[in-house]
């Protein structure tokens, strides 16, 4: 798969530099798939993947963060489209969507 | 069909990009937008390449995002694997991967065997720290034993004879007898200048190879002797001490007990010694000093004893046989009958030895060794 957008990985890697190693990782597997359709990865992922309004949304919460991929497996591409801190327990997914990585550090360098 | 697209020059023309392919993503299947958005991708995928974005993974975040993702965990490597302990060291990067395992977790996880075939370091833990603090022990030792060393030498390098008297110094000529007229010392000088090359050959072959290479002391030399004294197991110790530390022990440390302050004092005078002497200096001065047993001092005086000639008259037998007498002259001394035969075994050896470092053919060495070892009448 021909995935484009990595410069939202590394922006959000260089602001959490504990999260480059699964990020390049998710970025490795994602190049090397060959999905027929987003419904087949969030099948073969089912403990990170889900499907969320024509996105994929990939959970990373030991990285505390999430990333959200579009998929065109017709012409196998792959957008990532944003990579967002996670919020505290509570915090609904439209919060998440407002408010893509507000700290640097995510939920580490909260103050809360 | 034609897409008309412009090329990606810049940050800005790079995000409007990203932008477009966000709204092209859901195109229908064989429509213009598709294809525009696959020229689009080529061309934003360049534009990263071109910015040196790379996003190489090392196979162990691979494997274990690959598991989080399917939800598994350590025991379905070790299942995988056939072997529990093997799957805990290879998430925790003790151990590489081999082929066989690259080729059981590909399959089993569904991950491209190249992507787990990369390079990647292994966290060796335990055993970098043992070497760690193994090399920072033994710095810390041998840091310990050099400042112990250097102040042995300083201690005992004060007050030494003054080695620049050597170079003056020509050992005398001397008949010397005790109360009953039994002749006690007998030395006579003889100028380096006669006496014959081959005799020089021997003693430098059978006392100090290096003779000419090293400045009064020989590292070589002193571990060559270590090595024979533990091979040997001490039986007939060999001594590392060059023909400078020797004429260092037998004229300026005369009478001195041997101990480790002597030998200290011997390492540190052979060093003045080199530094004020030629080696034809300190070569003439050894031969005509050193002790060959019975009352023999001197190549000059131990020839007469041994074979009643001159120096320059002595064989190549006779040389290697007077070389291998410093050693233990009294073990070695061919009056004493019951010494004959160690006698001739150490004059071949000599012999041996000069032919193996190149100062005599292997054929002049076997026929010397051919000669019988008598003494004059």
């Amino acid at each position: 798969m021909l995935v484009i957008g990595i410069s939202r990985l590394e922006a959000y890697w260089t602001r959490h530099p504990e999260a480059e190693p699964s990020l390049r990782a998710l970025h490795a597997l994602l190049s090397a798939a060959s999905w027929g359709s987003a419904a087949e990865l969030v099948r073969q992922w089912p403990a990170m993947a889900r499907e969320d309004r024509g996105c994929v949304r990939l959970t990373l919460a030991d990285e505390g963060c999430e990333v959200m991929v579009r998929v065109n497996a017709a012409r196998e591409i792959a957008q990532i489209q944003a990579v967002n801190a996670l919020l505290p327990h509570g915090a609904t997914s439209d919060d998440r969507q407002r408010t893509p990585d507000p700290v640097p550090g995510g939920l580490r360098a909260s103050p809360a | 069909m034609t897409v008309s697209v412009h090329p990606i020059r810049s940050p800005a023309d790079y995000e409007q990009a990203l932008r477009e392919i966000e709204t092209l993503m859901g195109a229908e299947p064989g429509s213009q937008e598709e294809d525009r958005l696959e020229v689009l991708a080529a061309l934003v995928a360049a534009y990263e390449a071109k910015q040196g974005v790379t996003a190489s993974a090392d196979p162990i975040s691979v494997l274990h995002l690959a598991l989080r993702a399917q939800g598994k965990g350590q025991k379905d490597v070790a299942a995988a694997l056939g072997s529990r302990s093997r799957a805990s060291e290879i998430l925790s990067r003790k151990r590489h991967l081999s082929a066989d395992m690259i080729e059981k977790l590909s399959r089993a996880f569904a991950i491209p065997a190249h992507l787990l075939a990369a390079p990647y370091e292994v966290a060796t833990g335990r055993l970098r720290r043992i070497l760690i603090g193994g090399a920072t022990a033994t710095a810390v030792v041998l840091g310990l034993m050099g400042a112990g060393t250097g102040l042995l030498f300083w201690h005992y390098g004060q007050d030494l004879p003054d080695a620049t008297a050597l170079a003056s110094y020509q050992p005398p000529d001397i008949v010397r007898t005790d109360d009953t007229g039994r002749l006690v010392e007998r030395r006579s000088f003889v100028p380096l200048s006669r006496i014959p090359p081959h005799v020089v050959k021997a003693f430098l072959a059978a006392e100090d190879q290096d003779f000419y290479d090293h400045g009064g002391v020989s590292l070589r030399a002193i571990l060559r002797a270590s090595l024979q004294n533990i091979a040997s197991l001490g039986i007939d110790p060999a001594g590392g001490s060059t023909i400078s530390q020797q004429v260092a022990k037998n004229v300026l440390l005369s009478g001195q007990p041997r101990s480790l302050e002597r030998k200290v004092r011997e390492v540190v005078l052979a060093r003045r010694i080199e530094a004020n002497l030629t080696k034809d200096q300190i070569l003439e001065i050894y031969l005509n000093q050193i002790y060959f047993g019975g009352s023999a001092y001197g190549i000059a005086a131990a020839s007469q004893a041994y074979f009643g000639k001159e120096p320059a008259e002595l064989t190549l037998a006779e040389a290697a046989y007077l070389a291998a007498l410093p050693k233990a002259p009294n073990h070695y001394r061919l009056d004493m009958a019951e010494n004959r035969g160690r006698a001739k075994d150490r004059r071949d050896w000599v012999l041996a030895r000069m032919a193996d470092d190149g100062l005599i053919s292997p054929n002049a060495a076997h026929l010397a060794a051919g000669e019988p070892l008598v003494i004059a009448n």
